[in-house]
């Protein structure tokens, strides 16, 4: 699947993308099947033409055999965050975030722990101030991003093996762990 | 049965002035207290006379949980003197010894192992909750995930294993310590960690507080849509 992230006026010079991600609030229709433009809190998601909003209740959307996740401000220092789209097999994670560029820093550091305990990779948007930039990781314990604050880039994203986890008698203490939080919730 | 009951009634004449001066000199108030903070008293030495005077050394100054690391086991009549000591003191001691990680409070000598459940293992100090993890267990996502819903603030962890302590202490958004190191998640300042002189370690809560305050939010889909997912994992 071929990916474009950034500012859609970038994207201009290149062909034949699979999905979009604009930085710049605008894109140009037919330039690719699936475009989606990052705002703070959703995601305007346009598949051949038709429009959806993607947000933290509507997060999932699938393409070319792609399960894409959508997270935002609020999801990426949530390990639950990552752990669903473990359980949901997905295959990348879009992070649209708004951290000041003195806590960006670090909180990509918590971004890559996440990922490693999940191993899924992630493409990452960051909006500070007026400025955005973007980033892709990829589950290592190399301590480096595959790119890190660029203003835009492509990438050529293959689906890898989804890990089959098996989490042993741990999973009856997670289901004992969150049936005692829906007795909180419910109270 | 009755030697060792013996030996421990020896054991208590020997130590009882040691005990009762030692509980003269604590204080009704601790003399600094710090509110945001969790305190772990590191005890060097395990011999009966020593720990009586650290324990009220450091309950002097706030400390309810101490720790004691080893490469050797200890006895058990030996374990079970300082199960009573400790007892009298109303704190937690936390042992990590070559094969065991003990916990010792309220007349208890609880195990962490396997068969310890996450749920069994919590406990709390102040409001803040304390954790253990084993080596084994580092990297299962699932642990992560029960400890991050139990929201706990400090892990005990005897993996020795950097990438996976660090990456711990990220994904939870707490303070993660081993026998050699504390590991504190990134978003902190250095300065604004912890402080650690001989033996004596704070660690500070309130800017972790701020940041989950402010960029932590349960969602509660994604909790429902995880426990029906788990409901449909067959083991």
């Amino acid at each position: 699947m071929r990916i474009f992230v950034g500012n859609s006026a970038n994207a201009m010079e290149f062909f034949d993308f699979d999905l979009i991600l604009s930085t710049s609030g605008w894109s140009l229709n037919d330039q690719s099947e699936v475009i989606a433009i990052n705002n703070k809190e959703y995601v305007e998601c346009y598949i051949n033409r038709n429009k959806t909003y993607l947000n933290k209740d509507n997060r999932f959307i699938t393409e070319k055999d792609i399960l894409l996740s959508f997270g935002f401000t609020n999801d990426a220092l949530n390990f639950e965050f990552y752990f669903l789209n473990l359980l949901y097999q997905v295959d990348l994670i879009v992070l649209s975030l708004n951290f000041s560029e003195s806590l960006e820093r670090k909180v990509l550091l918590h971004i890559q722990s996440n990922l490693r305990s999940v191993k899924i990779p992630a493409i990452i948007i960051n909006t500070a101030k007026n400025e955005t930039t973007v980033s892709y990781i990829v589950p290592n314990y190399k301590n480096e991003f595959v790119i890190k604050n660029a203003i835009y880039f492509t990438l050529d994203f293959k689906k890898s093996k989804n890990y089959i986890y098996s989490f042993g008698k741990y999973l009856s203490d997670l289901k004992e762990t969150i049936h005692t939080y829906d007795v909180k919730v419910l109270r | 049965m009755r030697t060792r009951d013996l030996f421990l009634k020896l054991h208590y004449n020997f130590l009882k002035k040691e005990l009762f001066e030692s509980l003269k000199t604590i204080n009704e108030e601790p003399k600094s207290y710090n509110k945001n903070s969790i305190g772990v008293y590191i005890i060097k030495k395990l011999s009966s006379k020593n720990i009586i005077k650290q324990l009220a050394d450091g309950i002097n100054q706030g400390f309810y949980i101490f720790f004691f690391s080893s490469n050797k086991n200890i006895p058990y009549r030996k374990l079970h003197l300082i199960s009573e000591i400790v007892n009298i003191y109303g704190i937690h001691l936390i042992l990590f010894l070559k094969n065991d990680i003990l916990k010792l409070f309220n007349n208890q000598v609880i195990f962490i192992n396997q068969e310890k459940s996450l749920t069994h293992r919590l406990f709390s100090i102040n409001s803040y909750k304390i954790s253990f993890i084993l080596p084994e267990e580092m990297t299962n996502p699932a642990v992560i995930t029960t400890l991050k819903i139990q929201e706990v603030d400090l892990v005990f962890s005897k993996s020795s294993v950097v990438g996976n302590n660090q990456d711990l202490a990220n994904n939870l958004l707490a303070y993660v310590l081993t026998d050699q190191k504390i590991f504190s998640p990134s978003i902190l300042e250095e300065d604004k960690t912890s402080l650690k002189e001989r033996g004596k370690i704070w660690l500070n809560l309130s800017y972790l507080k701020t940041i989950k305050d402010n960029y932590l939010e349960k969602n509660y889909n994604d909790l429902q849509r995880i426990k029906t997912k788990i409901d449909l994992i067959q083991r």
